[in-house]
């Protein structure tokens, strides 16, 4: 353990929100910033606002000492951001013009980032728990105790239960490659990302349609567009919403399956409130009429396509009658849709989606959609797919020098390939993962190296993840503040904000985008590059991390390129002169990384693990009679588990009461705004209701990421609850999706307050 | 509910209300001093002493309403003409140094003699050759002072309701009826307030014919301001429950919705029929049996209580029930 | 007497104005958080919005999103109101609080039909949206303006007949809010299909 006694009392070195300004000062802040922080109403004040009487001194300045190009980090969509700094005070951030995920704009995240910066509840310097696990006692540690001692443990659980006895979970971020490589150089095979959490149906199936992970759309000429399980206008992925908006006031076409009547479904040409989980039934009777009337492109089918025979057979028998009695959309709507869109094509896609409404049969869903755009011949053609920018090819960065990692003989704990053999290895099965620590199968699990992640809040069942973190010895999580996990960990460790360092770059196809440190990082935030680096190196492991510093490798990333870090710093991109395109025009030849190269109707690898090798229907989960589906999604206004302490997104979006169809809240007296219990097999919460007619009457809805229970989080604390208590666990077993539909609750009035 | 913060809360009611009884209460003491004489003196008197006070007190929570209490001098620096807060605060410093001396005037022997003044200009500058007022001097400075005045104090009872009438985004407010409303109801709560003193303070050795005389006048002056209030407050609804349908809407709030208690409750039943009968039954004897005015003090204090807490309610209902009418969003169409 | 001829040498006067696209707002809300970074407005204040009207019951349901701010009025009633002279308007058609002279009246507040105003408890003055003058004097558009993800706001000067506004206005049908309370106003929204 470390030395405490040179180290302030516990008490104060928890996160003490109202920090002195003395103490500021003591940080080498200016007078800006410290005012900025501590502003009672505003996030920041210019620094002579007060002082200046005159009428200018109440404007917010228009000058700026310098304007940094870095990326966005408020999701994970990656957009160009023009950071505007004053006295070392971040006052705006203006979405960059240059970069085409923000064309000039942010969205509401975005725009708040300089709350998630100037955050009042920032981790302020390395803590070591001192009290039990979920008390709150922390005590203050410089980086090189909390260090020390975070490696002491990963060492002492190596040398005992081996590497495999150590979890690493991380969520998609610029700077997972340097993640995974501190996991494999320590040798473990354990790696939970949130990915089997969200969209693995949608990847597993492209991959093994397309064989890529998720197809480009353009948007620029489409005329007809299917949405399903994407809700792009709450969802909001700044350039393709901007695209999709755009394509609309052109006149485009959309069509939106979707149990609630969101934003999107608001701007459609035809709202279909599918029943949950039914969504296949809906893409096979596209697929089955557009066959059967001959309306696919019969030219691109033979050529680019195997396993046509194989599903044209399979499909006779889903007529739109059929699928008209289980998905509850109209046989002549079906028809009719499918007709319009075949008669549009190729300038028509049905989007591959993140998640329908996530059922065990999602996976199918996706393969429908896959297959639907296929047989239409959208294949880079204008207004329809094509190979994403990022999907292999592009640019050659330089690497830094490193040994080979060392053989890893143990079992995944989350199954794969084991259990779930079609699951890609780098997307894995992440709440197996956590239902193998509880379980001890294959192995125990001995420690959990947490890093910008919020299992506590993502994972289903939060009664289970909470009672694994308690059969793990030791548990180190590494964020900008205290989130759920971290309140429950053993060392906490304060990461630097975006705005404050670098990442690893981020390529897409021959343009190369920079995050870089807007201002120096606060209090005694770090790095993510140097906290790996440090730890890897007290891990033995300082072979590879070859950096110096973080620019030193990020010069190393861009040694083959022609362009000095310096240029790189002052526009935040580069782009590699391209050689000259390798396909002719009008050449309909395709390859695809697939076994067979061509689009997989029928898959090979799908029939020999012994799944439909095309998509047939597959019966989900149904609700019983007082029962409704729980449904997820998104708002514009937070990103995950990440953003409910900002304050500026919190004000916009305090809270995430469940939606419910007026009928049923009526047979349960609910009024909106009454408290009630929702009830399922995973847990129970109390939740005030929004009585809406813009949801089935068979579903109802809760925002995620509500229900921090982390009093670091003082924002955040106390606002709305949290989907994690309901979810129960099902998981898909080709793709490995956790089923977030599936779970089914009861719903009751509850007493006030 | 059109969800509504509140900008302006109790204090401008209070502000709106006292205003209203200093205006009512030197107006009333004017018109005792033109008709009566001698013979309504007492009534001239307590209106006198009265009026500076409430509207002082008003002033005061108008400026604890201000963000910048401080800098309300501000208002004073200009004449904004099309501004009636502007025009207003004008008006309330005449009338509130007008008042004053009238107050001054008024205050009995032998406290009044201590008030000097001189006599000649050669004693101007010599504050100790000035003399107490003489009989014929007060006599004349009460009357000139009352006919000046009394134009300002119509124009301050009127104002409390063109502050709220000259906004043509508050349906419920902006009307031209709304000004007479509040002139004749600040009229009756300063009749009022002087009925609830002189009921309260019963002369020692005057006669018991100058207190129905007095009675007669006041609940007479009552009476009618409550029956031109009643012939104000029903074409008032008639007409914005006749008009568009934002005025029609704002209407609904008082008449069922959440200021319907209070209005139909407080203003109308306890601040006008009430009194108003009260009021008859005083007033029945001497109109049809040519007798004197039935005189209770029980009674006249209950009559000028409702009336005041009627007075009050009304400026109440209206402040916050303005705030929350407004012009339906187009989307309501 | 004026004399025509020089007068007409002279550029007409700018007129800033909005024309706001319902249909392209997808009520992110983006708008709000960058005008709230932007001018520092304090937090629970906001200078600009997004009204909504849901129609309909379930399956057949409609949303409108309006996107609104001061709407910077021709005939503001709140720069009549004022009883100090701090609302003033400036030639080129913007309404600006002078702080100073603001007392905190709160007369203002009640005179606006757009319920556009707040008390700045910082600035010790009523507030409000001020089209981001300090930007337009830079040559900015108003940040809400320059992060609209739909593409939703858009900002000019409505008397020059070349800019963006004045050709959305030519070639669509338009309406105002509160036309009839005789302020008008400087947003416009255009029509839906």
């Amino acid at each position: 353990m470390t030395d405490t006694k040179n180290l302030p009392p516990a008490e104060d070195s928890t996160l003490n929100p109202s920090l002195s300004r003395r103490q500021f000062m003591g940080l080498g802040l200016g007078t800006a910033a410290g005012a900025a922080l501590l502003g009672k109403y505003t996030l920041l004040q210019s620094a002579d606002g007060q002082k200046t009487a005159g009428k200018r001194g109440h404007y917010p300045p228009t000058s700026f000492d310098r304007e940094v190009y870095t990326m966005c980090e408020m999701c994970v969509w990656r957009c160009g951001v023009k950071a505007k700094v004053k006295d070392n005070v971040v006052y705006k951030l203006d979405g960059n013009p240059f970069h085409p995920h923000s064309r000039g704009m942010l969205c509401p995240r975005g725009q708040a980032g300089v709350a998630t910066l100037y955050d009042p509840d920032r981790l302020k310097y390395p803590l070591i728990r001192k009290g039990a696990r979920g008390e709150g006692k922390w005590v203050r540690a410089s980086w090189e105790e909390a260090l020390d001692y975070v490696a002491s443990r990963m060492l002492e659980i190596k040398d005992t239960y081996g590497p495999e006895a150590m979890v690493f979970s991380t969520t998609h971020n610029l700077i997972q490659t340097q993640f995974e490589n501190l996991l494999k150089a320590y040798g473990s095979p354990n790696y939970g990302t949130q990915r089997s959490l969200c969209f693995n149906a949608m990847i597993t199936s492209n991959l093994l349609t397309y064989g890529m992970e998720e197809p480009g759309r353009e948007y620029s000429q489409v005329k007809y567009i299917i949405l399903t399980g994407r809700n792009l206008l709450d969802a909001i992925s700044n350039s393709e919403t901007q695209d999709l908006v755009a394509a609309l006031s052109r006149g485009a076409k959309l069509v939106v399956l979707d149990q609630r009547f969101t934003k999107t479904a608001a701007k459609a040409d035809m709202w279909l409130p599918v029943k949950p989980g039914t969504d296949l039934a809906f893409y096979l009777a596209m697929l089955n009429v557009i066959i059967t009337e001959g309306r696919y492109n019969e030219r691109f089918v033979e050529e680019n396509t195997v396993g046509f025979e194989e599903l044209k057979a399979t499909v006779q028998q889903y007529t739109p009658e059929w699928a008209a009695s289980k998905c509850e959309i109209p046989a002549e709507t079906i028809r009719q849709i499918a007709r319009e869109f075949a008669a549009e094509a190729p300038h028509v896609f049905a989007h591959p989606g993140w998640r329908t409404s996530n059922f065990t049969n999602s996976f199918q869903t996706s393969r429908a959609v896959a297959i639907l755009n296929a047989i239409v011949g959208n294949w880079e053609q204008p207004g329809g797919f094509f190979a994403a920018a990022g999907e292999g090819g592009g640019l050659e960065l330089g690497s830094v020098p490193q040994p080979p990692y060392p053989r890893v003989s143990a079992l995944r704990l989350d199954g794969v390939p084991w259990k779930y053999p079609l699951v890609p290895l780098k997307l894995g099965v992440f709440q197996e993962i956590r239902d193998n620590i509880l379980s001890g199968e294959p192995y125990q699990a001995h420690g959990w190296f947490i890093y910008r992640q919020n299992p506590v809040n993502s994972l289903p069942e939060r009664r289970k993840t909470m009672e694994a973190l308690s059969k793990l010895d030791f548990i180190v999580t590494t964020d900008i503040s205290m989130n759920d996990t971290a309140w429950f960990s053993d060392v906490v460790l304060p990461e630097a904000s975006y705005l404050e360092r670098y990442d690893p770059l981020h390529v897409m196809g021959n343009t190369l985008f920079l995050r870089q440190p807007v201002v120096e990082p606060l209090f005694e935030s770090k790095p993510g590059l140097w906290i790996f680096k440090e730890l890897g190196t007290r891990l033995g492991l300082a072979d590879f991390f070859q950096y110096e510093d973080e620019e030193d490798y990020i010069r190393q990333q861009i040694a083959p390129l022609d362009i000095s870090l310096e240029e790189l710093k002052t526009r935040g991109y580069y782009t590699a002169p391209t050689e000259a395109g390798s396909a002719g025009a009008g050449e309909q030849k395709f390859t695809f990384n697939t076994p067979s190269g061509k689009i997989e109707l029928a898959s090979e690898v799908l029939r020999n693990s012994g799944f439909n090798a095309v998509p047939q229907w597959e019966i989900p989960t149904l609700n019983q009679q007082d029962e409704f589906y729980l449904l997820s999604g998104k708002v514009a206004q937070h990103t995950q588990f990440a953003t409910h302490n900002n304050r500026l997104l919190h004000e916009r979006q305090p809270g995430n009461p469940l939606w419910i169809n007026p009928e049923p809240a009526a047979q349960r007296k609910l009024k909106d705004g009454d408290m009630a219990w929702v009830e399922s097999a995973g847990g129970k919460v109390k939740t005030p209701v929004h009585v809406t007619e813009r949801i089935r009457p068979d579903s109802v809805f809760m925002v995620p990421g509500f229900g921090h229970t982390s009093k670091g989080l003082t924002t955040a604390y106390g606002a709305g609850v949290s989907d994690s208590d309901l979810h129960v666990t099902f998981t898909d077993p080709i793709s490995g999706s956790q089923a977030l539909s599936q779970t089914c609750v009861k719903i009751y009035k509850a007493d006030e307050s | 509910m059109h969800e509504v913060d509140f900008h302006w809360n109790i204090l401008i009611v209070i502000y709106l209300f006292t205003a209203g009884i200093s205006a009512g209460a030197f107006v009333i003491s004017g018109l005792a001093t033109y008709l009566g004489g001698a013979k309504y003196k007492r009534i001239s008197r307590i209106g006198a002493l009265i009026a500076p006070w409430p509207l002082v007190f008003g002033l005061s929570m108008l400026m604890f309403d201000l963000t910048k209490p401080l800098q309300f001098w501000w208002l004073f620096l200009t004449v904004q003409w099309t501004s009636p807060m502007s025009i207003g605060s004008w008006l309330l410093t005449f009338f509130s140094i007008l008042s004053s001396l009238y107050f001054l005037l008024w205050i009995p022997r032998p406290w009044r003699d201590l008030l000097r003044v001189p006599y000649r200009w050669a004693d101007v500058f010599s504050p100790r050759r000035w003399q107490p007022m003489t009989r014929e001097v007060v006599g004349i400075s009460r009357r000139v002072l009352a006919a000046v005045g009394f134009p300002i104090g119509l124009g301050v009872g009127m104002y409390t309701g063109i502050l709220l009438g000259a906004i043509p985004s508050r349906p419920l407010w902006n009307t031209p009826m709304i000004a007479q409303l509040f002139l004749f109801s600040a009229m009756s709560s300063g009749v009022a307030t002087v009925l609830l003193i002189a009921a309260a303070t019963p002369p020692a050795k005057e006669g018991h014919d100058h207190m129905h005389h007095e009675r007669h006048f006041l609940v007479t002056v009552d009476a009618v301001l409550i029956v031109l209030e009643i012939f104000i407050v029903i074409p008032f609804f008639l007409h914005q429950a006749l008009n568009t349908w934002s005025s029609a809407e704002s209407v609904n709030l008082v008449l069922g919705g959440p200021f319907t208690l209070p209005f139909w409750g407080g203003v109308i039943l306890l601040g006008l029929l009430l009194p108003l009968a009260i009021e008859g039954f005083e007033l029945y004897p001497v109109v049809w049996k040519e007798a004197a005015v039935k005189y209770s003090r029980l009674w006249g204090g209950a009559s000028a209580v409702m009336v005041l807490v009627g007075g009050f309610l009304l400026r109440y209902v209206f402040v916050y029930a303005g705030q929350v009418s407004h012009f339906l969003p187009l989307l309501e169409r | 007497m004026a004399n025509p001829a020089k007068e007409s040498n002279t550029p007409p006067k700018k007129r800033w104005g909005f024309v706001m696209e319902p249909e392209r707002c997808i009520d992110c809300e983006a708008c709000m958080v960058a005008c709230s970074v932007e001018n520092q407005v304090p937090l629970g204040e906001h200078r600009n919005w997004i009204s909504h009207k849901e129609m309909g019951i379930f399956p057949d349901l409609n949303i409108t999103f309006m996107p609104e701010n001061c709407h910077h009025c021709s005939n503001p009633p709140c720069e009549r109101v004022c009883p100090t002279g701090a609302t003033y308007r400036r030639d080129d058609g913007i309404v600006l609080v002078d702080y100073d002279k603001c007392i905190g009246c709160k007369y203002c507040m009640m005179a606006c039909p757009y319920d556009a105003r707040y008390v700045n408890e910082e600035k010790q003055a009523v507030d409000k949206c001020t089209f981001c003058v300090h930007r337009l004097d830079a040559g900015l558009p108003p940040a809400c303006v320059e992060t609209c993800v739909g593409g939703a706001r858009h900002f000019g000067d409505l008397n020059d007949p070349y800019s963006e506004v004045s050709k959305l206005l030519a070639t669509h049908d338009y309406y105002q809010l509160y036309e009839e309370a005789g302020t008008g106003p400087a947003i416009y929204y255009i029509r839906g299909k």
